[in-house]
């Protein structure tokens, strides 16, 4: 690197001193990449040594696991089946629960009958919306008694099925009688009891199944040490271990955070397999290395394996460091034999280091049964203010209230949309939270208001630390209301972080929740106004003297629990107090808009989140694609990736596919690290601005088609931008592929993410019809296709029988569109249909809980355009404040295409004035036309375009009313 | 607005067909909206673009002929958007406000009925859809902008003064140095004349007492004089480059964050330390031989005749100079494993000068000869001093001259930043008074081209000292026309790459162009 930088004329010594200077600066840079020695590594790690261990132990031919139900306690009452089980080595007793719950799913819980202490079984509170509720439907089969086996069929069709086997303990869930989930099947469940620490009776369980001890992990047992910093572990081993095996899955997806494949990938070694589990503990990584199973800032322990005719998930609650082996097979060796056909099948294996055992199973049956059912169970995605979902500026860090104007003032100069400027770390008084700089932004709330007035936002950040200094009346307050976590001894803890020395609050304190959220009341948080919004970063959180950079697992929090037991959930608890702080400010309450960079299952009702410092080059460009899909899968699909990358400076062809990526990703933020070269659109000069350009404008076309999507994941859990197997889940070709995927089931994205690509390919699956997003013209063939790319977007697809709702005027920003008519975009299938949705609210508040919202179902069939209520909860048009705000909202275009003869007239009418019938004006897809109308609008230049296409003219109907549009032939 | 009260009965229990008829009374309303019949957001002076002469009316760009009605209807027909030129529909339409009061001009048609009240817009006509109501400003606004404009244009006229002034010193100061040129070009040939006589001279009395050798010795002495003054400034240079090192990783062991515990930098730290240990040692030895050699160069003068003792430490003295700064140099360089880069140490290329007496005539021969050469090389000196300012660019009519070498503060709480202009800027901070070089002056960036007028309007200082972990420090100097020069902004949007802004009288209008202006 260094050495192309110097030139041909540099004469010797220049070349030294330069070598030189650059030795300095390489040695320097490891400060910001990532090191995996920071890191723990499962060897480096008791907890996941032993039990590896015991995997290694169990899967051996003699072995037999020694956890057995006992005889005659198992009872089955509400919906619970509950018994005993004795590990028969050390005779402790363990009580288990499989609760049969409504929805489709099934819960079990295993915990000691009496442990010493009570042990961590607080993750449900933070992570489920309710405690979930047994159905009631559910009969038990004629096996059950027989063999040692407890079956009970379940679900209003009872074609859910739950059998457990008492001798071994293991646990088989059915759907249709095929086998999709089972629990110990390979028999590495493994229950650390408690233990006092000098009872030689008491050892660990795989330690007594070795024949010799090794003094070392013996040693990890009651205090551990990493990079010179002690763990004290004063509950010893306390570890919890389950297989779960997925029969004839082989694939399987899920458990972010990891910069990994989206089909994950095999743990334990060998070809194209990681040796490292995976690793689920929040931690502040910089730069991280890709393809990786290394821990990151966020956990979900939600995997979803899916096969043809098939999905199923489960919910590994539980919010200690918790790692996860995943290895397939082909024949399988469990010491159960199930179905005829042996395809490949996905064995996990779970464990953490402290709490109880508490899975849920999702029985789908499909991939959006499961993300309803996920939804149902810890929350839906909180429906954002619709400018959240326009394009964010951001930098670490916009130097003063001048340079903030500047900045906004760049975007109407050179005409690109924006919705919101980031304001980081250095804007406040010495990383104070809650303050502002004096000097920088002297002004804070003309600062917004002047923001405001263009109807856009701003967003600063609030960190976790707490800088210690008895004038800042945010540490005073928190230290007087003892609401700050405690170090093992009882006092508060001191850590080091931007500010210096810091303490951290404990938000799984509820009064630390109450007092937090009250912090951002107006008159409380100075110099704050309607249009500031919040970004909580570093809440994993990110500790600089702290083990692995983040909180010592032996701190106390509220009720005397060990952050061990919660590490991974405090970034969350912060999260939901920052969220709910932003709800209260306003009467009546608004939205609240909060980024986050930890989170955990119930993130998502919170906000959303981004995938943290990621490097300025194209396999972090690469690597967002899976990551973001992964996360979205896994119930939070509000997440994006810093767009330009964080660390270092994207050369502009970068820069300009990362903007084109990220329009089609659901967080839309550019971000930058306060080393870097400044990166405002519009300072790469023509042609980038204008591709830049181009590609915020498309992002705002389309916002209607993006707040439709937030609008269905905040009902029905389904992710905003899919993976292929979920919208072509029978086609196997497509369970792997992560470079391609859909937004909605409309658009398929192609990002293209190497330098200087021509060409690529695409996948286009099944018997769909696709039209090219841009030129609307027909693909033609199936499959893989090469095709030729440019620099001025990326490859995005119709996907045939959608319907688009679009604003096309350009705007500067989201809250600038709200009256805007729409285009609505057809494209026909190959039987000539089409469909698909809209849905409008004010964007800003919860009076949409009311009924007070528009949602169309648009339907095109047989010539036939009809628009109709979504359904019932709609209030009526002249009660519907929505409607009444935004009366004259109409549609000004329909662009149908796939049209295979041109109608000889077009006639529209209102469904309830159906005597009322009107020609409309229509043109056929003319070049000229399109390019005075379709293409220019979407900025892309002169294109040939497809000629299959209709335009309506103006039909100057109402959005929110049902009519009908006939093709007359 | 008459738009709205035409549109907010629409509701429920609306026919289409009253919708379809209200739409046609609210666009002949539209149409004729603004004043004289002219559609909204045209111009009076294009007024006769819009005039109805018939039902049809064809696009300004020729792309399609529209109907007459089509025009203002909130669709966009035209490519060039010029159907719709009172409302949003076309992205690329724009939209006229007559800002009576003020000045009129134009806005992005995105702009029009987008809640948002344009500031170019003083007569709120950009937002008549009835959702925000925007104030008629122009009278106040037209009175502040003629208000600003006459204090503009006051100080403008008297910056136009100044850079006369400015104009005058830079052609004067000019000719001067060209007379001066002249001067020292004749005063060159004469010098040179002198020097050949005198060597002549020399030679004569050299023959005459027969004593070649000690001219030699002579010559020779000038000559390791030369370089002693060479390996000098290389031992400065050098030492320069070892303390910029050294301050690089100073900054870093100061600035770097302890609680990464990053063992690489901790390493460098430690070498750093116990480096920084041993060349503070050496250096005091060093500063013991410099002056110990000090005295033999003055007894070199004072004893030429003492050849051989001179040929004997005069390389000696070469060589403990910068050997002993090589030594540290090479050192760095090894400990980070780059020895393909290390200096060798200069070998001995002077012969030994042969020896010989010397008469009292001889010396004077070679006073006067070394008199007149001394002088030659003066005159040669002032010359290219002369020659280097006037290649220097002061602008097209040189009115930058005036400002050559002057300097300029700026106080911002935490630094006081100093340009001096055609030199260099400095950042010194006001806590500790530690000073440190933002960059040499290198060129003129207001434009690409000197042609642009713009061109002389931002100045680029670069090669300032390195940063930690980032670029050398440079600076951006934009200047605005004032009648005081002052340095009225600092900024430094990148790291180390520092934004500055000045007012000066230099970047004011001329005088001809204010004349021309008014006329």
């Amino acid at each position: 690197m260094c050495l192309g930088i110097i030139g041909k004329n540099s004469n010797r010594f220049t070349v030294q001193f330069f070598l030189f200077i650059c030795f300095i600066v390489m040695a320097t840079n490891v400060v910001v990449s990532m090191k995996p020695q920071d890191f723990r590594t499962c060897a480096q790690t008791s907890f996941c040594r032993r039990n590896r261990a015991y995997a290694d132990k169990a899967t051996s031919s003699s072995f037999i696991s020694p956890y057995n139900v006992v005889k005659d306690t198992i009872n089955i009452e509400n919906g619970i089946i509950s018994g005993e089980l004795i590990n028969t080595d050390n005779k402790v007793s363990f009580i288990f629960e499989i609760h049969l719950l409504i929805n489709n799913i099934a819960r079990i819980k295993i915990n000691e009958k009496y442990p010493l202490k009570p042990r961590y079984d607080g993750a449900k509170y933070w992570s489920l919306i309710q405690e979930p509720l047994n159905t009631l439907e559910y009969t038990e089969n004629p096996s059950t008694g027989k063999d040692g086996v407890t079956s009970l069929s379940f679900g209003v069709d009872r074609n859910h099925k739950v059998i457990i086997h008492h001798t071994p303990f293991h646990v088989e869930l059915l759907v249709n009688d095929e086998p999709v989930i089972i629990f110990n099947n390979r028999g590495f469940f493994n229950f650390e009891h408690l233990r006092k620490k000098d009872d030689p009776a008491n050892q660990p369980e795989e330690l007594t199944i070795q024949s010799e001890i090794n003094a070392e992990q013996e040693e990890g047992l009651w205090e551990e040490t990493f990079n010179g910093k002690l763990d004290s572990k004063p509950n010893g081993p306390e570890s919890i271990g389950l297989d779960i095996s997925f029969p004839g899955f082989s694939h399987v997806y899920g458990i972010p955070e990891h910069a990994s494949t989206l089909s994950l990938k095999e743990t334990r070694g060998g070809d194209g397999a990681y040796n490292e589990p995976y690793r689920l503990y929040n931690l502040d990584v910089f730069e991280f290395d890709l393809d990786s199973p290394a821990a990151l800032y966020g956990s979900i322990p939600f995997l979803l394996a899916h096969r043809k005719g098939a999905s199923t998930a489960i919910l590994w609650l539980n919010a200690a460091e918790t790692w996860i082996d995943i290895v397939k097979s082909k024949d399988d060796k469990g010491f159960l034999s199930f179905g005829k056909s042996t395809p490949t099948s996905t064995h996990t294996h779970w464990f953490s280091e402290s709490g109880i055992i508490d899975v849920f199973a999702f029985l789908g049956p499909t991939t959006s049964d499961i993300f309803k059912q996920y939804g149902l169970l810890t929350g839906f995605t909180a429906l954002p203010q619709s400018f959240a979902i326009g394009y964010h500026q951001c930098r670490w860090n916009y130097l003063n209230q001048d340079d903030v104007a500047e900045v906004d003032e760049g975007f109407d100069k050179y005409d690109i949309p924006y919705d919101v400027i980031w304001l980081d770390i250095e804007h406040t008084d010495d990383k104070r939270y809650f303050t502002w700089d004096k000097v920088k932004f002297s002004e804070p709330e003309k600062m917004q208001r002047d923001i405001g007035r263009k109807g856009r936002n701003m967003v600063v950040i609030v960190d976790p630390h707490v800088k210690r200094d008895d004038n800042y009346y945010i540490y005073k307050e928190a230290k007087d209301l003892d609401i700050l976590t405690k170090d093992k001894d009882g006092k508060i803890f001191e850590g080091w972080c931007w500010p210096g020395s810091s303490v951290w609050i404990d938000w799984t304190n509820p009064k630390a929740q109450e007092w937090f959220a009250k912090k951002f009341a107006f008159d409380q948080y100075k110099g704050s106004t309607e249009f500031l919004f919040i970004w909580n970063d570093m809440n994993e959180p990110s500790i600089f003297s702290g083990p692995e950079i983040t909180m010592p697992k032996d701190l106390l929090h509220y009720e005397g629990w060990e952050h061990r037991d919660l590490h991974n959930l405090f970034g969350m608890t912060f999260h939901a107090a920052t969220s709910q702080g932003l709800i209260n400010r306003t009467s009546p309450n608004h939205r609240p808009f909060v980024l986050s960079r930890s989170f955990f299952p119930g993130s998502q009702r919170f906000g959303a989140i981004w995938t943290g410092d990621i490097a300025a080059n194209w396999d972090h460009l690469a690597a967002s694609s899976p990551m973001l899909l992964t996360i979205g899968i896994s119930g939070l699909p509000f997440s994006g990736a810093d767009v330009g990358g964080f660390f270092g400076n994207p050369e502009p062809e970068l820069l300009v596919r990362w903007y084109q990526t990220g329009a089609f990703q659901p967080f839309f933020r550019a971000h930058a690290h306060i080393d870097t070269k400044r990166r405002e659109p519009w300072l790469f000069g023509e042609p980038y601005t204008g591709y830049i350009r181009n590609a915020i404008r498309q992002r705002y076309i389309l916002l209607p088609f993006w707040y439709t999507l937030f609008q269905e994941a905040s009902t029905n859990g389904m992710p905003i931008i899919r993976p292929m197997f979920v919208v072509f889940p029978d086609n196997e070709e497509t369970f792997a592929m992560e470079d391609q995927y859909f937004v909605g089931n409309s658009l398929l994205v192609k990002p293209i993410t190497s330098q200087g690509q021509t060409t690529t390919e695409i996948y286009f699956a099944g018997n769909d019809l696709y039209y090219d997003y841009y030129t609307f013209k027909k693909v033609q063939g199936s499959g893989k296709l090469k095709m030729d790319i440019l620099m001025n977007k990326i490859p995005v697809f119709l996907r045939g029988g959608s319907i688009i709702p679009r604003r096309q005027r350009f705007r500067r920003s989201s809250s600038a569109m709200y009256s805007d008519p729409f285009t609505l975009l057809v494209a026909l299938n190959k039987k000539g249909e089409a469909a698909g949705t809209l849905y409008l609210d004010d964007g800003k508040t919860y009076e949409y809980l009311k009924g007070h919202y528009i949602h169309r179902n648009f339907n095109f069939t047989s010539g036939k355009f009809i628009s109709t209520s979504f359904n019932n909860e709609q209030v009526q048009d002249n009660e519907n404040n929505y409607i009444k705000s935004n009366d004259d909202v109409r549609i000004e275009r329909i662009i149908v295409l796939g049209v295979d003869k041109s109608p000889k007239k077009i006639i529209g009418y209102y469904n309830d004035l159906i005597d009322d019938k009107k020609e409309l004006k229509f043109s056929l897809g003319g070049i000229n036309d399109i390019k005075g109308i379709v293409s220019t609008s979407i900025g892309i230049g002169v294109e040939e375009i497809s000629k299959d296409i209709i335009i309506i003219r103006d039909p100057k109907l109402l959005i929110s009313r049902d009519w009908t549009i006939e093709f007359v032939n | 607005m008459v738009y709205k009260r035409l549109f907010t009965p629409i509701k429920s229990n609306l026919t289409f067909g009253l919708l379809i008829l209200n739409l046609i009374v609210f666009l002949s309303v539209l149409v004729h909206a603004g004043q004289n019949n002219i559609p909204k957001g045209v111009a009076k002076s294009d007024a006769h673009l819009y005039e109805k002469k018939g039902s049809t009316w064809k696009c300004l760009d020729g792309s399609a002929t529209i109907e007459y009605e089509a025009i203002n209807d909130d669709y966009c027909d035209c490519a060039d958007g010029s159907d719709e030129p009172g409302t949003s529909a076309c992205p690329n339409g724009r939209f006229f406000c007559t800002n009576s009061g003020h000045i009129s001009s134009y806005i992005s048609s995105s702009r029009v009925n987008d809640g948002v009240c344009e500031p170019e817009c003083c007569d709120g006509s950009d937002e008549y859809d009835g959702k925000i109501e925007c104030p008629n400003d122009c009278e106040k606004v037209g009175a502040e902008y003629r208000r600003h404009a006459e204090q503009l244009a006051k100080m403008r006229a008297k910056g136009a003064q100044i850079k006369s002034e400015y104009i005058e010193y830079g052609k004067k100061s000019k000719q001067q140095l060209e007379s001066e040129l002249n001067r020292l070009k004749t005063l060159l040939e004469a010098t040179k004349i002198r020097v050949a006589e005198r060597e002549v001279a020399l030679k004569k009395v050299q023959e005459k007492e027969k004593a070649e050798s000690k001219t030699k010795d002579h010559i020779r002495i000038q000559k390791y004089q030369v370089k002693i003054r060479t390996l000098r400034e290389r031992e400065e240079r050098l030492r320069e480059q070892i303390d910029t090192l050294l301050n690089i990783l100073k900054d870093m062991k100061k600035d770097h964050n302890q609680n990464y515990h990053d063992m690489a930098v901790k390493a460098a730290i430690k070498g750093y330390d116990e480096f920084v240990e041993e060349y503070e040692r050496e250096m005091e030895e060093n500063m013991e031989f410099d002056q110990e050699d000090e005295i033999d160069e003055e007894e070199v003068k004072g004893e030429e005749s003492q050849a051989p003792e001179i040929e004997t430490s005069l390389p000696s003295l070469s060589e403990r100079i910068s050997g002993a700064l090589l030594d540290v140099y090479n050192d760095i360089l090894e400990t980070f494993g780059l020895s393909e880069y290390v200096i060798r140490k200069p070998e001995q290329q002077y012969s030994r000068p042969s020896d010989g007496g010397k008469s009292k005539e001889v010396i004077a021969a070679y006073d006067a000869y070394d008199e007149a050469e001394e002088e030659k090389r003066k005159v040669e000196n002032d010359i290219t001093e002369v020659n280097k300012k006037l290649e220097k660019d002061y602008g097209t009519q040189l009115e930058f001259a005036k400002l050559d070498g002057e300097c300029f503060s700026h106080d911002a709480k935490d630094y006081t930043y100093t340009i001096c202009m055609f030199d260099k800027a400095t950042q010194k901070s006001n806590k500790d008074h530690v000073s440190t070089h933002l960059g040499y002056f290198e060129k003129w960036i207001g434009a690409e081209s000197k042609e642009d007028d713009k061109y002389y309007t931002a100045q680029l200082y670069t090669r300032g000292t390195r940063c930690w972990n980032g670029p050398e420090r440079s600076v951006k100097l934009y200047l605005e026309c004032g009648i005081e020069n002052k340095i009225f902004s600092v900024a430094e949007p990148e790291k180390c790459e520092y934004i500055m802004k000045m007012t000066t009288p230099a970047v004011c209008p001329s005088i001809e162009k204010l004349n021309h202006e008014e006329l």
